[in-house]
């Protein structure tokens, strides 16, 4: 459609290109003129240079491992059972009218309020931390499944009842299908909140992965490497996000319509 | 409308007067407990901390005094099908057979109360540090943390929406910032917010702050920016200017959509002031859990979590309310 | 020029036929004859500039001179002069593209022409004024989070009138668009025809000195079209007003107005200025009136 009156992109390039140079030179000056300990701030460079010899000992990419293992494994427990008992759920309406408030209740207690308990329960290790993980992405995509189920067209299922489909070919050929975009958002929505738990359950309780880096280089004080653990965090954030964003595009574009919702 | 709400009130207490009147008979619970083997249970210690455990109720008493209640709801609703609201009833026969269960499964000894205290227990304990004003203490500092940061997260955060969507040169140059500021999870600020600000509330405000901030933001942008060029020019047409455009359309129009913000907000905060209260403060329900974990107080650690539940139900209901009843519009 | 000198001459056509009433008639030959004109357009031309970029069309009104790609020249209107007397009801008709709609946000401040001037009562048009108040084309532009009282209201609101006067103003335009008993009702509680009514409402209530209508009509059903129209007639027969209406339907144009701009394929330019010389209520069956629609027509199709 027309859009009036639309910036050229390279004006906007060169604008966001100058508010970042400013950003990280401000940041570089105002350390090295003192406004700001060392202690307190890391310049760019010396969290450059830190994150390369990070990335030379192999400290780094431990780390990463650890996140990126214990986040996959809750994510994927998550997927895993969310999905089949929203389908569940949205079919049966009955049960789900009974059950929503107790899901709710659920719902609302923060991950990481469970986790303490989920450290008495489990055991140290590695489990609490995944059980909360997935805790975290699960109700996200849970309610999005059931909401994607129900969403289903009637015309539809009409559509393939006189065909002569029964319940097992309704699910899979027309409920199933037309859920799956809204079941992606969910499952982005649950990355996010995953990925939100992940770091804050190892910032808490862990003794390995990309948190507890944050958290003990905070008791060593050594700012650079507080640094170099946020910017890995939002890095590969960055990616798993831009990834997920490309997944449930594809299946909204194809399913012709529908919306994406941001949060 | 309102003859519903006196009724559910009037459920509610009718529920609640059967589990107090209940006769709280100690001894039972504890002999229960204690009898069948097994290592003696924490939770009925009366010396940790220096606070007295309160009252727990007998088990078999509890769980018949809730199937009774949640079946007089079921009956009321059948008498009174236009007084009971049927989502109540929903609720309350939902949560009240997960009671029922966990108690059960307690009482049955099929897990070990030291790890699954049962609801009694829980009570009692929540009780217990009621009346110690333990709890207040702690529900006060958690909230008053969180409507700080929510506060100032609206009033940071919806001007600086309005700002952005309108002024694409402003924007330009803030929105790189915004782009790598938000996808840092507010957790991972918290070891630098402690560097910076040392432990207490400072940080803890900072990162529950941040958690808020963004969807707010990025919601009012997105919101602003959706406003119909054909209402905006039928405001100049009536003859309004540029401020009556802001205020007279853009923002009831971009409205829904920052309430939305709140709320996606509100629940990212509460997350963040849990993480932060494990770490950055010395009160606080998340604190009081954490605290209770070291001393493997399991019925504290899950009154707390009921508490902070309560108190995200409470939250999200007003929040639902509040958005159903100023956007009637929609 | 051919349409100053034929004003007078319509216009004491029309007092013979008897179809104006007397206020507006006298006012009519008065303006007339002092050549003053409520609008008057003297050569306006407009042209965009279309650039494809990320496979989206945008389309601007300066040229980009940093683009990569050259631009598409876009003429919508083209050496366009017309004159608009007070009480007229003119309609502007032409196939969908050829610029008429431009023209009228033109005449309603929202987009200035490349070449020419545009005049509202001698002059200068700079911007939207509320004096020439515009119907949009879809019924989206009433307000949905205020109710058809404060969607009406709105318009003295923002003119710091007075709330008895306001409040008054507000019942008789709600009465003249006929929506008594819906003061109170959201704007999605209402169908897309109340809706349209409730946009000439917002429109009347500030009396303007012209209404500018921008196919109002194109998206209902022909029922409701036609009683819409009607009531457009009712309204611009009971206070004295000047009417320009954008449309691609003759028989609306026909229907409606007693001037048609009959305009040519993009670039858009005059073709014709018909007069129809019939009074209202018309009727569809009339002859008279199925002659003018034909001969409208075959205007459009040549």
């Amino acid at each position: 459609m027309k859009r009036l009156s639309g910036k050229a992109l390279s004006e906007r390039l060169y604008r966001s290109f100058l508010a970042w140079s400013l950003f990280i030179g401000l940041w570089e000056w105002s350390i090295y003129t003192g406004i700001f300990k060392s202690m307190l701030l890391a310049p760019p460079t010396v969290i450059i240079e830190k994150m390369l010899y990070f990335l030379e000992k192999g400290y780094l990419q431990i780390n990463i491992a650890a996140s990126l293992g214990r986040f996959f494994a809750g994510f994927v427990i998550a997927i895993l059972i969310a999905i089949p008992l929203g389908l569940i759920l949205g079919l049966f309406k009955r049960l789900y009218e009974w059950i929503a408030p107790l899901l709710n209740f659920i719902r609302l207690i923060p991950p990481p309020a469970i986790l303490p308990f989920a450290i008495i329960l489990l055991g140290i290790g590695e489990s609490p931390a995944v059980f909360v993980i997935a805790l975290g992405s699960f109700f996200p995509i849970l309610m999005n499944t059931v909401q994607g189920v129900k969403e289903t067209e009637t015309i539809h299922l009409e559509v393939v009842k006189t065909m002569g489909g029964n319940r097992v070919d309704l699910i899979r050929h027309v409920i199933f299908p037309s859920a799956i975009p809204t079941v992606m958002t969910g499952i982005r929505i649950g990355f996010g909140i995953g990925w939100l738990v992940l770091v804050s359950s190892e910032v808490v309780a862990a003794d390995s992965g990309l948190g507890f880096m944050l958290e003990g280089a905070r008791n060593l004080l050594e700012t650079p490497t507080i640094f170099v653990g946020m910017t890995t965090i939002c890095i590969l954030g960055l990616m798993i996000d831009v990834f997920l964003k490309r997944i449930e595009r594809f299946f909204i574009l194809r399913k012709g319509g529908g919306y994406l919702t941001y949060s | 409308m309102r003859y519903k709400k006196i009724a559910l009130v009037l459920t509610l207490m009718l529920v609640l007067g059967l589990i107090s009147v209940t006769p709280a008979i100690t001894w039972a619970a504890e002999k229960k407990y204690d009898q069948k083997g097994g290592p003696v249970d924490t939770w009925n210690r009366p010396i940790e901390k220096g606070f007295e455990v309160g009252e727990a109720l007998n088990p078999v008493h509890f769980m018949v005094g809730i199937a009774v209640g949640v079946l007089i709801l079921h009956l009321l609703r059948s008498k009174f099908p236009k007084v009971v609201p049927l989502a109540a009833v929903r609720a309350l026969t939902s949560i009240g057979v997960a009671v029922i269960i966990w108690e059960l499964v307690v009482y049955l000894q099929l897990v070990r109360s030291i790890l699954l205290p049962p609801p009694t227990a829980v009570l009692a304990k929540l009780q217990g540090h009621w009346r110690k004003e333990y709890l207040q203490i702690h529900i006060w500092a958690s909230i008053k943390r969180l409507f700080i940061a929510f506060f100032l997260a609206i009033i940071i955060g919806i001007p600086l929406g309005f700002l952005v969507a309108n002024f694409r040169r402003f924007s330009d140059y803030i929105d790189p910032i915004l782009n790598l500021v938000r996808v840092v999870p507010p957790p991972a600020w918290l070891p630098f917010a402690i560097l910076w600000f040392g432990i207490g509330n400072p940080p803890s405000i900072y990162i529950i702050w941040l958690g808020a901030f963004f969807p707010i933001v990025l919601n009012t942008i997105r919101g602003v920016k959706d406003t119909q060029q054909i209402h905006v020019e039928s405001m100049l047409n009536l003859g309004g200017n540029k401020m009556d455009v802001y205020s007279k359309v853009m923002l009831p129009s971009a409205f829904p959509t920052i309430f939305t913000g709140l709320r996606i907000g509100f629940g990212i905060a509460w997350i963040c002031l849990v993480t932060a209260e494990l770490v950055a403060v010395d009160a606080g329900l998340g604190w009081m859990i954490d605290d209770a974990r070291t001393l493997l107080d399991t019925p504290t650690i899950l009154g707390g979590m009921v508490m902070i539940c309560m108190f995200g139900i409470l939250f999200d209901t007003i929040f639902r309310k509040a958005e159903k009843e100023i956007a009637r519009w929609q | 020029m051919a349409i100053v000198r034929n004003s007078i001459e319509q216009n004491t056509e029309i007092l013979k036929m008897g179809k104006l009433n007397e206020r507006t008639l006298t006012s009519i030959a008065k303006n007339a004859q002092n050549g003053n004109h409520v609008i008057a357009i003297e050569n306006v031309s407009k042209c965009f500039f279309v650039y494809i970029s990320h496979g989206e069309e945008v389309i601007t009104e300066k040229r980009r001179w940093f683009s990569r790609r050259k631009p598409c020249e876009l003429v919508a209107l083209k050496d366009v002069s017309l004159n608009i007397d007070h009480g007229e009801f003119v309609a502007l008709l032409g196939p969908s593209g050829c610029g008429k709609s431009t023209l009228l946000r033109i005449i309603a401040g929202f987009e200035f022409p490349s070449n020419g001037t545009t005049k509202f009562k001698g002059e200068e048009i700079k911007g939207p004024d509320p004096k020439r108040a515009m119907i949009f084309q879809s019924e989206r532009a009433v307000f949905p989070w205020l109710t058809v009282e404060g969607n009406i209201g709105l318009g003295p609101r923002l003119q710091d009138m007075s709330s008895e006067e306001r409040k008054e103003r507000v019942a008789k335009t709600i009465e003249l668009i006929q929506l008594k008993g819906f003061e109170k009702a959201y704007p999605k509680t209402l169908s897309g025809g109340m809706l349209q009514r409730v946009a000439v409402g917002r429109a009347i209530v500030n009396h303007p000195e012209v209404l500018l209508m921008d196919e109002p009509f194109g998206a209902l059903d022909a029922q409701t079209r036609h009683s819409l129209q009607d009531h457009v007639v009712r309204i611009w027969q009971s206070i004295d007003q000047t009417i320009v209406f954008v449309t691609h339907d003759i028989e609306e144009a026909a229907y409606l107005a007693n001037r048609v701009v009959v305009f040519t394929q993009r670039p858009g330019q005059i073709k014709e200025v018909v007069k129809i010389g019939l009074s209202h209520p018309r009727m569809r069956t009339n002859p008279e009136f199925i002659e003018y629609r034909n001969y409208l027509a075959d205007l459009i199709k040549h």
